[in-house]
């Protein structure tokens, strides 16, 4: 198999890295080659941060080729326009529709797109946009804190992640401490309950209903 | 996150790994028994993850001042038999090329091995040099790993080198290599020697002219040997067999002459070199004359371009040779598929390359959303005060951490920023140049790294320097690594105000920034006096606390009293402030409960939740 290649997009401090790294042992576990590239350093202060995972037998390089992701993950719905230039028109897109509006903006007077107009740019690449609500989902769960978890489980309900649910839900469970370990289940199922859910309302969103 | 267990005691099996994670498994794998460091990234989590595992695999682990202090105690285990290894960011082996260059003539007699993380594109640093000509400066060998699997063999494998071979070994890693996971298979852990013994050999080690001049030719001919090492090398190997085009490529820029290669479809043969210096001249010069065309593959500098070059000039038919030179390749940022396929498509004479699958759409305006001091964040009030007190005609001369940062607005900070521990010097030479005070701003851990001889310096030559030292009691931007101003584990604690007053520093101030009328007061005072004054402004870390458990309450904006003027945002910047449907409010999640916006406030409208 080619290269599957996942982008991980977010805000510095949402768990991007976190993510990324429960899909890659889910994929190790899974039997696959795996390249992840992470992000350290300055990116971890609130800005834009993005990690590249890769999985198959024929992967060398960490880095995804502009245009070439399966699948983005964007627990941020600007962090989800800047990497437009990953998507293609097969392309999922699972956006969690919670804005983190970044300080400069307030401080300039500059403006934050609205939703509806991320969406609107976004799907004209790709109709394969899926909109949920992390933050009350996580909260849901026990903790605002696995939104990052609650988009995991979502995408893996889609059935487009060649990882079987179970795997991915038992290595995100192994890899937080223990007293996390029940909210990062919940989160996960929640997550994975409601991709019908995100289904139905992002298609209002694409179709320009709301 | 990787289980720490795993990595420091299983003998076979699969993990994935950070490629500085393997570094870590390889080093044990060689029966590594000292590892030293100054953090930095990328390089950190070398250094971290052994400190983690210390006490379980009996590793001592040293936190250094600074990377030549760190390369020098690591390079004295090795001259006593103990298998040593020393880790820095790129611009840290700067800083500790003094003692690598002479340490390549006295030889070691453990293994020794020294790791320099590059960072191409300057994700987290000030410059993009390229570490591969300390290699040839030093006359030493280097291995380049391209993934993890091969950060952690080559990382055994140059240790056993360095020892057989009497030498220091560089071990060059690249951001993408350093921080990306990959699987890597694990081997047995070799036991080796913890306690060394210092054989005396004065000739040898004492580097007087006449002992080094021997010594020099003593280094010519060990390197005819790793020469010889790397012509039989495994790790400077051809992959396929195809003849349209000879790639020859090394480091992370091989992982994408494979993909572009495959994405073209073109028949290539391509020479991975993984053990670079010294490099198998044999082997390029087999290589080269089975084609017309060879491309050269390498992030940064062309300096296996020219290697190469210069090896085929021993050839009657010579294959032309892309890369940097020719103008197929850029000499700046690190590379990408795309870089390196077009490099390819163009030397075949290929063109179009890469048909974008993208689709352009009408977009609206991403801003940008650039790194920021954190919430809570003690040099956000330093820095206000500081401002706020000295003024903005005021030079700023900034240094290497998080309080770079600062620089952005609002609070705008920071008027010239060079190397760990550069502020107090430049400070110096402008505040003579101008005639008047100028301030340096330093973090604790660059205090201790590189700023002691400059203070001294500048009380020598009365140099008027205001010296905000911002102790946050860690090594925030790299990780939270300890220095010498905390709580030590062994030893003591080393107080800066100390240091100050010890290096004859005569207006020495510490205090808590958050006290905004006892900082002004300070500043105010260094700012009339007469020579350097030190003034310490010391409150932990917001994040560190958080990480420690130590939570304060948030504080709240009462909807009634705020009218909207938004001088909190405005002037202090701080990210928990959220701006929706037109109310302002605290996010409090983000919200650390330093208290700063309460100053800031005209209408007092910011209050505690509880
Ligand atoms: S108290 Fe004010 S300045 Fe401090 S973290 Fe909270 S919002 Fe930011
Ligand atoms: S990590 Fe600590 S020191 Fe660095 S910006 Fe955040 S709060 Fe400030």
């Amino acid at each position: 198999m080619d290269a599957y290649n996942i982008l991980v997009v977010g805000v510095g401090g949402q768990g991007v890295l976190f993510a990324s790294e429960a899909i890659g042992e889910a994929a190790l576990e899974s039997g696959f080659n795996v390249r992840v590239a992470e992000v350290h350093g300055m990116a971890q202060r609130g800005g834009s941060v993005v990690c590249n995972v890769r999985l198959g037998e024929r992967v060398h390089s960490p880095m995804i080729p502009e245009g070439e992701s399966h699948l983005i993950i964007a627990l941020e719905p600007l962090e989800a326009l800047r990497y437009v230039r990953y998507m293609n028109r097969e392309t999922l897109i699972a956006v969690n529709s919670n804005a983190v509006i970044p300080p400069g903006l307030i401080i300039s007077g500059g403006r934050y797109p609205s939703l509806s107009e991320i969406v609107k740019g976004i799907g004209e690449v790709s109709k394969n946009i899926l909109i949920v609500d992390a933050l009350s989902k996580a909260k849901e769960a026990g903790s605002p804190a696995a939104q990052n978890v609650v988009m995991l489980g979502l995408v893996s309900a889609s059935g487009k992640l060649p990882i079987s649910s179970e795997i991915l839900k038992k290595t995100v469970t192994q890899l937080v401490k223990r007293k996390f370990q029940d909210v990062n289940r919940r989160a996960f199922e929640i997550g994975f309950k409601s991709y019908m859910e995100a289904l139905n309302s992002s298609s209002l969103y694409l179709t320009g209903k709301l | 996150m990787v289980d720490l267990n795993a990595l420091a005691s299983l003998e076979s099996g699969k993990l994935l790994l950070l490629g500085n994670e393997a570094i870590v498994r390889g080093a044990l794998e060689a029966g590594v028994k000292v590892v030293t460091a100054y953090p930095g990234t990328p390089s950190s989590e070398v250094v971290d993850t052994f400190y983690r595992i210390a006490e379980k695999t009996g590793v001592y682990v040293e936190y250094s001042v600074n990377e030549k202090v760190a390369l020098e105690v690591a390079a004295g285990a090795a001259v006593s038999g103990v298998r040593a290894l020393c880790s820095m960011k790129h611009v840290g082996l700067n800083v500790a090329s003094d003692a690598l260059i002479t340490l390549a003539y006295t030889g070691v007699r453990g293994g020794f091995l020294a790791v320099t993380a590059d960072d191409p594109s300057c994700w987290s640093s000030q410059n993009e040099q390229d570490n591969r000509y300390y290699a040839r400066l030093a006359n030493i060998p280097m291995f380049e790993p391209s993934n993890s699997q091969e950060a952690k063999d080559m990382t055994c494998s140059a240790l056993k080198l360095s020892e057989e071979l009497e030498l220091p070994v560089i071990l060059r890693t690249t951001t993408r290599v350093s921080h990306t996971l990959a699987p890597v298979t694990l081997g047995p852990l070799e036991k080796s020697a913890v306690k060394g013994v210092f054989i005396k050999d004065a000739r040898r080690f004492v580097m007087v002219p006449s002992n080094a001049l021997v010594r020099h030719d003593v280094l010519l001919d060990k390197m005819k040997k790793a020469e010889e090492v790397s012509e039989g090398s495994e790790y400077n190997r051809v992959f396929g067999e195809g003849e349209e085009i000879g790639v020859i490529a090394s480091g992370a820029a091989f992982n994408y002459a494979v993909e572009a290669v495959d994405k073209l479809g073109v028949k290539a043969s391509i020479l991975k070199l993984g053990l670079t210096h010294p490099l198998p001249s044999g082997k390029i010069l087999n290589f080269l004359q089975g084609f017309d065309k060879v491309l050269v593959v390498e992030e940064l500098e062309p300096i296996l371009e020219n290697d190469v070059r210069s090896i085929g000039f021993a050839l009657e038919k010579r294959p032309k040779i892309y890369g940097k030179l020719t103008g197929h390749f850029p000499r700046s940022k690190e590379y990408s598929i795309e870089v390196v396929y077009h490099g390819v498509a163009a030397s075949l004479g290929l063109a179009p390359p890469l048909e974008a699958k993208r689709q352009d759409s009408t977009l609206p305006p991403t801003p940008p959303r650039p790194p920021i001091l954190c919430p809570g964040c003690p040099h956000r009030a330093s820095l206000y005060a500081a401002k706020t007190t000295l003024g903005k005609e005021m030079a700023y001369c900034t240094d290497i951490g998080c309080y770079a940062l600062g620089v952005q607005p609002p609070l705008e900070v920071g008027d010239i920023l060079i190397c760990m521990g550069a502020s107090l010097g430049v400070a110096s030479g402008i505040s003579h140049a101008l005639g008047s005070s100028t301030v340096a701003i330093v973090g604790d851990s660059t205090f201790f790294h590189a700023s002691i001889p400059a203070l001294i310096n500048a009380v020598y030559n009365n140099h008027r320097i205001i010296v905000i030292v911002l102790d946050n009691l860690t090594t925030a931007m790299t990780g939270f690594q300890p220095h010498p101003g905390v709580e030590p584990t062994r030893g003591h604690r080393v107080m800066i105000e100390d240091v100050a007053q010890g290096c004859g520093v005569k207006y020495v101030k510490v205090l808590d920034p958050m006290n905004l009328m006892e900082a002004r007061k300070a500043l105010k005072e260094a700012a009339l006096f007469e020579g350097p004054s030190v003034i310490v402004m010391r409150r932990a870390c917001s994040v560190d606390e958080r990480r420690k458990g130590v939570y304060s309450p948030p504080y709240v904006i009462s909807k009634e009293k705020c009218n909207k003027c938004l001088a909190c945002v405005k002037v202090l910047g701080c990210p928990a402030f959220h701006l929706s449907d037109g109310e302002l409010k605290i996010d409090e999640v983000l919200c650390s409960g330093c208290g700063l916006c309460v100053y800031i406030c005209p209408v007092k409208a910011v209050e505690p939740s509880r």
